[in-house]
């Protein structure tokens, strides 16, 4: 039934999607950010109430210094990188949700100097496990083999409470193509409603 | 024609089987924006619901002068052809508040060990798929974000808005007649660099602005 249903909305989808098929003039929008000024003011009364900025979850210094440590000692993303050196261009909290519950660890952009390189070895690979927030550990880890070519930065997550990474992805700040490992195919993770 | 986009469409539909998804997420800087008489929020949202915890993504596109929602689709469709889920974006066109919800368009159908570019736009479907205010002419906002590892290939990921506004309007610069200008709007929905579950952010808070012939 599950099937049948998600039939008559593919089949609902692709026909909708088959069959989809004054001017006021705009003076020198080059020269001005547009936004900034009275016509643009916040209007916190439109959209109720708002999260204040400060309560934002944030990484502390000593936070990302210890995720650094943890990035440099990790002998996957050494075998990874061969000797390839890095610069940290991004460095932010990893939370399983917003409000700074659960955090996790860290997020990190590492640019690769140098031109894009090919990148083969074993890498970190995590899937959120449980919707969970209280969960000691809502996700699964894994190593896959991969080739990743044209990388030029890596979005790596690292586990603060476990000391480890966790996941390492050519970063689409940069842009790369991954091929899959001997033993993967395309499946679906533990989410199947779409983005 | 009419074929290759069946069969496109159709491809796209099976990949939807297997797509993750970027759950609700949440912001500090959820704020209407004014614009003349008209008004808008600065990110979309999962459902028709406003709240800061219930986001999608940041508004970081605005297209004006002469704009409309399928005329732009048409525009950058040959980058962005494949159809992707539905969120809402919530508009005043001086008629009152109303959601307008897209699915918008893809680079790719379901991304495997890759990315692709996904963007979302919004307008008064009531007035032409498109709003209008003076000095500004017929208008449409949006949203843009990566969809990274959707269907296998390592970890999904989901967002890093500011690097795939600036790809977007690099194909735009090729469309004939239009003319973008980077960060050029303040949005106030600057978001630092932090992972919320599979949700990257990063974003600068100045959308890109195509002007449409």
């Amino acid at each position: 039934m599950i099937w049948r249903q998600r039939m008559s909305r593919l089949q609902a989808g692709t026909v909708a999607f088959a069959v989809a098929g004054v001017v006021a003039i705009w003076t020198s929008p080059g020269q001005a950010v547009l936004g900034q000024g009275n016509s643009n003011a916040r209007d916190p009364a439109q959209v109720g109430p708002t999260l204040n900025p400060e309560q934002a979850p944030t990484l502390s210094p000593a936070q990302r210094a210890r995720a650094l440590e943890v990035v440099e000692a990790d002998k996957r993303l050494k075998g990874l990188l061969a000797d390839r050196s890095y610069t940290v261009s991004e460095a932010g909290p990893w939370t399983r949700n917003g409000h700074g519950r659960g955090q996790l660890g860290a997020a990190l952009l590492l640019n690769l100097k140098g031109s894009a390189a090919e990148l083969e070895g074993d890498w970190p690979t995590m899937n959120y496990a449980t919707t969970d927030d209280s969960a000691a550990t809502p996700y699964t880890s894994a190593a896959v083999r991969r080739r990743a070519e044209n990388v030029a930065a890596l979005s790596v997550l690292v586990d603060l409470r476990h000391d480890r990474v966790v996941s390492v992805t050519p970063s689409p700040a940069m842009g790369a193509t991954t091929t899959l490992g001997p033993n993967e195919t395309p499946q679906a993770p533990s989410t199947t409603s779409g983005e | 024609m009419r074929i290759r986009m069946i069969v496109l469409a159709a491809v796209a539909c099976i990949g939807a089987l297997f797509v993750a998804t970027a759950h609700a997420a949440t912001t500090y800087h959820l704020a209407a924006q004014r614009l003349n008489e008209d008004s808008f929020d600065n990110y979309d949202f999962n459902s028709a619901s406003v709240s800061s915890s219930n986001v999608d993504w940041p508004v970081g596109l605005f297209f004006y002068n002469n704009a409309e929602v399928e005329k732009i689709k048409a525009g950058l469709s040959q980058s962005y052809f494949y159809p992707g889920d539905t969120q809402n974006g919530r508009l005043d066109n001086s008629f009152g508040w109303f959601f307008d919800d897209d699915g918008g368009r893809k680079t790719r159908v379901c991304s495997v060990g890759n990315y692709d570019d996904h963007y979302r736009i919004y307008a008064d479907p009531d007035h032409g798929n498109r709003n209008w205010t003076a000095g500004v002419g017929f208008y449409v906002i949006g949203t843009t974000h990566v969809d990274g590892n959707e269907c296998g290939g390592g970890t999904a990921y989901f967002g890093f808005s500011e690097p795939a506004e600036d790809r977007l309007g690099s194909v735009a610069r090729s469309v004939t007649n239009w003319t973008v200008y980077d960060d050029n709007y303040a949005m106030n929905n600057y978001e630092a660099y932090r992972a919320e579950g599979n949700h990257w952010w990063l974003n600068n808070g100045n959308a890109t602005m195509f002007r449409l012939p």
